[in-house]
């Protein structure tokens, strides 16, 4: 199971925000832990509602948060 | 091995209880099942003594990791595994069952192994290694992440 195309700075945003750790960040979002650490780590990706919550925490545009890209193919 | 989560020790409880408790019981069972006529009778006990055996192990078990653990609600991640978990778990049996069934399309051929008995510990077998798949699913989810 690699990465996902979809990369985030949800890490750096936690730290800006007064040091949030993941444990705050996810009882503000309904998660676990163990879901914010997977989709920082780029292991999982939230739903649309869920992405749109974590950037609302943050006080941010959806696209700062996550970012899409694409995987390279092989013959480019 | 890393911390685990709550929801990862009682995944990984329920598949070491499911497959010793399983070993137990075939080790009882095929021995009965290779006798020359055996009886329904025969299994009755070793059949409740295993499900008692997995529902107090798990109960006491569950106790445990809540002692230990802080539980969490499920979330979407949670979902998804359930869901890719219980897929897995889905083709294994079916597989199985089809396996058995053209099993007993040629059960003439072979006589004895398609009596009942033979029939329902097959199926038994299947459930339980169609769980332990599931159980395992979801423990290779959490840990590799999905």
């Amino acid at each position: 199971m690699g990465r996902l195309p979809i990369e985030n700075c949800i890490r750096e945003l936690r730290f800006r925000s007064g040091e949030m750790t993941q444990q705050q960040l996810a009882d503000r979002i309904g998660v676990t832990r163990q879901t914010v650490l997977a989709i920082e780590n780029g292991k999982y990706s939230p739903t649309l509602e869920l992405a749109f919550q974590i950037a609302a925490v943050f006080e941010v545009e959806l696209g700062e948060v996550f970012v899409y890209v694409p995987r390279r193919r092989g013959r480019e | 091995m890393p911390d685990l989560s709550f929801r990862e020790k009682s995944i990984l409880g329920s598949l070491i209880a499911t497959v010793c408790v399983s070993i137990g019981y075939f080790t009882l069972a095929v021995p009965l099942l290779l006798q020359e006529n055996p009886s329904y009778l025969d299994f009755v006990g070793p059949v409740i003594g295993a499900v008692v055996l997995l529902i107090v192990v798990q109960i006491v078990y569950a106790i445990l990791i809540a002692i230990s653990s802080r539980e969490e609600p499920r979330d979407e991640r949670d979902r998804l595994i359930d869901l890719r978990a219980a897929r897995l778990g889905y083709v294994t049996l079916s597989y199985g069952v089809a396996a058995l069934i053209v099993g007993l399309a040629v059960a003439p051929l072979v006589g004895r192994w398609a009596s009942p008995l033979v029939v329902l510990h097959a199926l038994m077998l299947l459930s339980t290694v169609a769980e332990v798949v599931k159980f395992a699913a979801q423990f290779v989810y959490y840990r590799c992440s999905v």
